[in-house]
């Protein structure tokens, strides 16, 4: 008799495509119902490609002060217009983009990955320990945001890696709730009974029967909390608490400008608008896709 | 009755024990001697040991932490590290300005917020849903710091209709209320923008349930369908989102007092924040917590009055 | 027959779509003063959905024409108020789930006074001394405790009760009742026809009556229609309907239910499907001395925690001193209502559920003494099918894939063999072995429920635990399958320990019944001795339930209208409840002493 195998079960080539067949069916109903999914993913894609070309098309050095040219209005040179230190707005915003994009991301992956972890266990157990977890998670969750992510980095220190802890573990509390309802109604399932029945170890119930199922909700919070991360990040730069200058993040963008708004407004407000799109796009992307796997809608359509 | 709020009283005096007992262990893991922050790094090992005697980090940790959790609960936060006045009264200057800005918030965003939703889900599909449900989308994805600066830009800067600074200096009634102007529809408009769609959402899955199709089966009029038989169960899901949406209120209240330039929690956590005022940190979190609690205390109160099953749980 | 001018309901020519697809293709018939109509049909034959658009209860999407007459109102006609007015005035209705069709805010009494408020000039004050007097008309018990009630406090059977109350509020010529007791146990469901019988005879209300249960029907109706695929293949009187049927369809349906004492002189399962008919399916003889399974005092209780520290506040006791056996190649039929704890002695046996203390034995292996290895072993020669065809297999899971993997698992096979594998055993349950990598939403729920056994199948078991297996099916695909699992005991000398509510299925299936009551077992022997000769107060209660699927065989149910509901089993901490003794009828028929 061998072994229960795990995970390393191979997989035949016709359940692969099969899956992907499934998952090609819901992005084509996320597009094709919804006219914001795809705006969304325009303007998202457009800052991601534009983030990633950032050093080949910067058209001055988003670093470099040049004190003759400041504060200017935005003209053909300078399309954006300089900051109080002469700097190009557009060249700061294009590389503020990646550090945007990288800190949002990241946190989050590591947000989903230990939320999802925390909720599929608690879950999926019960009893006790989901109690004392679950009770662990609400005292964070009963903290505002904000505040404990300022205190996070206020004491680490303000460096990428820390930015992106900070955020992360504001966000872990959230995701172990949102994977862990939908592991409870599952648990109850009669296939997840009948696979107990059929003597299935308990890892493999939950990463092989009971995780996928609960993937794409994950992913669709995923994508919400991605934009609640990159707020975070610009309102924390805002306050100043954002990567050390000279390096442009956004809110940090917005806070130079803001101390300067009687001077000039389009200082503070590019940049704002700058934070305001990308948020505003994965919101889009991830309403998008919500209403594309919420079964109501689709007994309608 | 009296059973339920005796129980959530006890899960929120738990909660705050357990909050305070992970504020003073934050606080104290991480990196950074207290002492050695606030006198600088050319200070001497005496006058470093003689302040961590005073402010007591040379205690136990055991010791620390029973005055501190004592002395949270009788009121004692200790003396602010930079202002040497005690945190307690720092905090309770400036409290009302928070509390009063957040109060208006709440209550603006609630009004505008429920029927908005209810008239996007009984529209659905239709031009008022989708105005609605952009606006809300972008109200949404505004960081307050943005919001905010759109606002002040627009009626203080350009149209000159109110205060550019919020300073809580202002007298009379109408003054206050000026200077309140801006910040709190600020606040209030993206809270609106989050009810509004929970609301929204909430409503149309009400509408969906069999119950709705029971009243409008003998006859009950629309609008008594919807304002009677499909709110009440509506609002079961939106107080417990107005609950969860507490900390996120908080957070950008800190923004929009930084933004108008307005005392209060967030301006006096922030100059805390730079000049590592352990003390004053500590008290700021005790607070918060305290509000957190209370709140959530109360939602479960309302809670309980709009769902008539909880009292049975 | 009963030719009047102007019928309560004439619907005419009724077409209804949803988009591209239709509904309901264009059908006609009429409901006239004080008659029973029932319109029956499998899911998806169009009948609730032709019940919603008489009262315009569709969403505005959907397109209906034709012609739907209510007292001589054009319904199709109204608009808005007009439309509003005529809804609850014209007709009332009852729907499916009493759970979810009261509205859990509103006390149960103001939602009685709302239905006659809006109708006419009405004062609150006047209308909740009407509906309190409707509350004693559906004869629901301590009516002015009850008026002033939240819907949670109530079951399903008095919630029914309250949305009967609602419906005839306004005295409406015809009441529509969409599936009305399937949600219901079988004893509340006969009070419910019972009452609907007498209001029906103090009122002279027509009913148009929704079901898929030819059983009710038989009990009830006057006239039936029977639907399939939206259109009305047959209609005509009760008893000629039954007795004569002229369509193929309607053959078949009733070809395939099943009625209570059908098998009357026979001690073996049979199949609905004729060409077997006369090939009863005998008990292979026991193999040794000792049953396959044994099942010894077995107690499951599930403590019920109240407060924030967890506080014990009491104990349902789902299964209480349990004890019979299963011999191989045999069916036990394990039946009795919600809450008996019936599913619960299923997963106990499985430990799905943790069992408190008792023995259960399996080809001579201790279950809940063993250890995993054992356990997981043991597991192999033991597997459970359940109710609901759409929960039973992982929606993101080919159907290939959930077959082989417990053969994986197990190491029964490996590489190539296990498709093979695979393929039989799809092929032994009827399905083409070709659509392996489909996904269970490609699959009918009949089709799935096969999937289902043939995973069970995988692990070759000596005892498949069916939990409801065929209750949710329609009922010709229900007589499918149960003659699938006839065939498959009589190939592999399987053993089923059949979980059921429904009597006449367990009566074709069974070589044995036990009668569940409260946790307990309170009668138990063979199936013809228990349904034939039934001995205890409750066995007696449940048969006489049962609506029997023959017009003549009707009214039975006088004097059960009145209100009763099932006892709970659940007790105060430290309970104990007192022995049971059992008494022998005849040789291997045991009945419960009462005490």
């Amino acid at each position: 008799m061998s072994e229960d195998t795990g995970a390393a079960i191979p997989q035949r080539p016709s359940e692969l495509t099969s899956l992907l067949r499934l998952s090609g069916q819901a992005l084509r109903r996320a597009f094709a119902s919804n006219l914001t999914t795809w705006i969304g993913t325009a303007f998202f894609g457009t800052i991601v490609l534009l983030a990633l070309l950032a050093p080949l098309i910067v058209p001055f050095d988003p670093i470099e002060q040049d004190i003759v040219s400041r504060l200017q209005p935005p003209d053909m040179e300078h399309w954006l217009g300089t900051d109080y230190y002469g700097r190009d707005t557009l060249s700061r915003l294009l590389v503020g983009a990646r550090y945007s994009l990288v800190i949002g991301l990241t946190s989050i992956v590591l947000a989903v990955v230990i939320g999802t972890l925390i909720g599929l266990f608690a879950g999926y157990f019960g009893g006790r320990l989901d109690i004392v977890v679950m009770q662990a998670m609400d005292v964070v969750l009963a903290f505002p945001a904000l505040i404990l992510g300022l205190i996070l980095v206020a004491m680490l220190g303000a460096t990428v890696t820390n930015i992106v802890i900070a955020i992360a573990f504001t966000a872990i509390p959230p995701f172990a709730r949102i994977a862990r309802a939908p592991v409870i109604a599952l648990r109850e399932r009669e296939f997840v009974q009948a696979e107990r029945a059929l003597g299935f170890s308990d890892m493999r119930i939950m990463f092989r029967h009971v995780l996928p199922n609960i993937l794409p909700d994950i992913l669709v919070m995923a994508s919400l909390w991605m934009a609640t991360a990159v707020r975070t990040e610009a309102s924390l730069a805002f306050i100043g608490l954002g990567i050390a200058p000279p390096t442009p993040t956004w809110g940090g963008m917005v806070r130079e400008g803001f101390e300067n708004i009687l001077d000039s407004y389009s200082l503070a407000l590019f940049p704002s608008l700058a934070v305001l799109v990308l948020v505003l796009s994965l919101n889009l992307i991830g309403d998008g896709l919500r209403d594309a796997i919420d079964p109501k809608l689709k007994v309608e359509a | 009755m009296a059973g339920f709020v005796f129980r959530r009283l006890g899960f929120a005096v738990v909660t705050l024990f357990a909050v305070l007992t992970l504020v003073f262990f934050v606080v104290r893991i991480l990196p950074g001697d207290p002492a050695m922050v606030i006198l600088g790094d050319q200070a001497s090992a005496a006058t470093i040991a003689a302040l961590r005697t005073r402010l007591g980090l040379d205690l136990p940790v055991t010791t620390q932490y029973a005055r501190f959790i004592l002395g949270a609960l009788g009121g004692d936060w200790g003396t602010s590290m930079v202002t040497r006045r005690p945190v307690m009264q720092e905090v309770l200057n400036v409290l009302p300005h928070t509390l009063e800005l957040t109060a208006v918030a709440l209550v603006l965003g609630i009004a505008i917020g429920v029927p908005a939703g209810v008239w996007a889900a009984v529209n659905r599909n239709r031009i008022p849903d989708y105005v609605t449900r952009i606006v809300s989308l972008v109200g949404l994805s505004a960081p307050a710091f943005v919001s905010g600066i759109v606002l002040l830009l627009v009626f203080a800067i350009a149209l000159s209709w109110f205060p550019v600074i919020s300073g809580g200096q202002a007298t009379t009634f109408t003054g206050r209320l000026r200077e309140l102007a801006l910040p709190a529809t600020n606040l209030a408009l993206i809270m609106a923008a989050y009810v509004t769609r929970v609301t929204r959402s909430a409503m149309l899955e009400v509408l969906s349930q069999d119950y709705v199709r029971t009243a409008r089966a003998k006859g009950v009029p629309a609008r008594v369908v919807v304002w009677r038989h499909a709110l009440r169960n509506c609002l079961i899901p939106v107080v417990t989102v107005i609950g969860l949406y507490l900390g996120i209120l908080i957070g950008n209240s800190v923004l929009t007092e930084i933004v108008f330039n307005r005392p209060g929690l967030g301006k006096l956590i922030v100059g805390a924040l730079a000049q590592r005022d352990y003390t004053m940190l500590q008290g700021m979190m005790v607070i918060y917590t305290l509000i957190v609690v209370l709140v959530n205390l109360a939602t479960d109160l309302v809670y309980g009055l709009v769902d008539p099953r909880v009292q049975f749980k | 027959m009963n030719d009047q001018p102007s019928p309560v309901l004439r619907v005419d020519g009724l077409k209804i779509g949803f988009g591209r697809f239709d509904a309901v293709k264009g059908i006609s018939f009429d409901v006239n003063a004080g008659e029973t109509v029932a319109l029956v049909g499998e899911s998806g034959s169009g009948k609730s959905v032709t019940a919603l658009s008489i009262m315009r209860l569709l969403p505005e999407t959907t397109t209906i024409s034709g012609r739907i007459s209510l007292s001589g109102t054009d319904m199709l006609a109204l608009r808005g108020d007009a439309l509003r007015g005529a809804r609850g005035r014209l007709a009332g209705m009852i729907f499916q789930e009493p759970m979810t069709s009261l509205n859990p805010v509103l006390k149960t009494g103001f939602q009685v006074a709302e239905a006659l408020r809006y109708h006419g000039n009405v004062s609150q004050k006047a209308a909740e001394t009407e509906a309190l007097r409707l509350f004693d008309r559906v004869r629901i018990p301590d009516a002015k405790r009850r008026f002033a009630e939240y819907p949670h406090t109530l079951s399903g059977g008095m919630r029914q009760r309250v949305m009967i109350a609602m419906a005839l509020a306004c005295r409406p010529k015809l009441l529509i009742a969409d599936e009305p007791t399937t949600a219901l146990d079988v004893t509340i469901q006969a009070q419910i026809l019972q009452l609907l019988t007498e209001l029906q005879r103090e009122s002279g209300t027509a009913i148009l009556f929704i079901t898929h249960d030819m059983g009710v029907v038989a009990e009830i109706a006057d006239r039936v229609a029977v639907m399939r695929h939206g259109e009305l293949v047959e209609d005509g009187t009760t008893r000629s309907l039954f007795e004569a049927p002229r369509h193929d369809y309607t053959k078949a349906l009733l070809a395939a239910v099943p009625r209570l004492g059908d098998m009357r002189g026979s001690t073996s399962p049979r199949r609905f499907a004729q060409a077997h008919a006369a090939e009863p399916v005998p008990v292979s003889e026991p193999t040794g001395s000792q049953p396959l399974l044994a099942v010894e005092n077995l107690v499951t209780r599930f403590p019920i925690k109240a407060g924030f520290f967890g506080r014990k506040t009491g104990a349902v006791h789902a299964v209480e001193d349990v004890s019979f056996a299963v011999a191989a190649g045999e069916t036990l039929a394990l039946v009795g209502e919600s809450g008996c704890g019936k599913s619960t002695t299923g997963k106990s046996l499985l430990r799905l559920v943790e069992p408190q203390s008792g023995r259960v034995t399996l080809e001579g292996v201790d279950l809940l003494a063993s250890d995993p290895a054992v356990l997981r072993l043991a597991r192999r020669r033991m597997q459970m099918i359940f109710q609901d065809p759409y929960g039973s297999l992982d929606p993101r899971q080919t159907i290939g894939s959930a077959i082989a993997e417990p053969i994986r698992v197990h190491g029964i096979a490996a590489g190539s063999e296990v498709d093979d594998r695979v393929a039989t055993l799809l092929k032994r349950v009827g399905l083409d072995a070709s659509r392996m990598a489909r996904f269970p939403h490609e699959f009918s729920g009949g089709q799935r429920q096969r999937i289902a056994i043939a995973r069970a199948l995988a692990l070759d078991p000596r005892l498949v635990i069916a939990d409801e297996a065929v209750s949710a099916l329609d009922v010709s695909i229900k007589a499918q399958v149960v003659d699938l699992m006839i065939d498959l005991q009589e190939a592999f000398g399987l053993s089923y320990l059949f979980i059921s509510h429904d009597m006449a299925v367990v009566e074709r299936v069974s070589h044995r019944i036990a009668v569940m009551y409260l946790g307990r077992i309170v009668e138990i022997g063979p199936r013809a001795a228990v349904i034939e000769n039934p001995q205890h107060p409750y066995t007696r209660r449940l048969l006489a339930a049962v609506p029997v699927a023959d017009p003549r065989a009707r009214g039975r149910f006088e004097g059960v209208g009145a209100a009763d509901e099932l006892k709970s089993p659940i007790r105060p901490p430290g309970y104990e409840p007192p022995p049971q003794h059992f008494r022998m009828v005849t040789e291997g028929h045991l009945v419960a002493q009462e005490a």
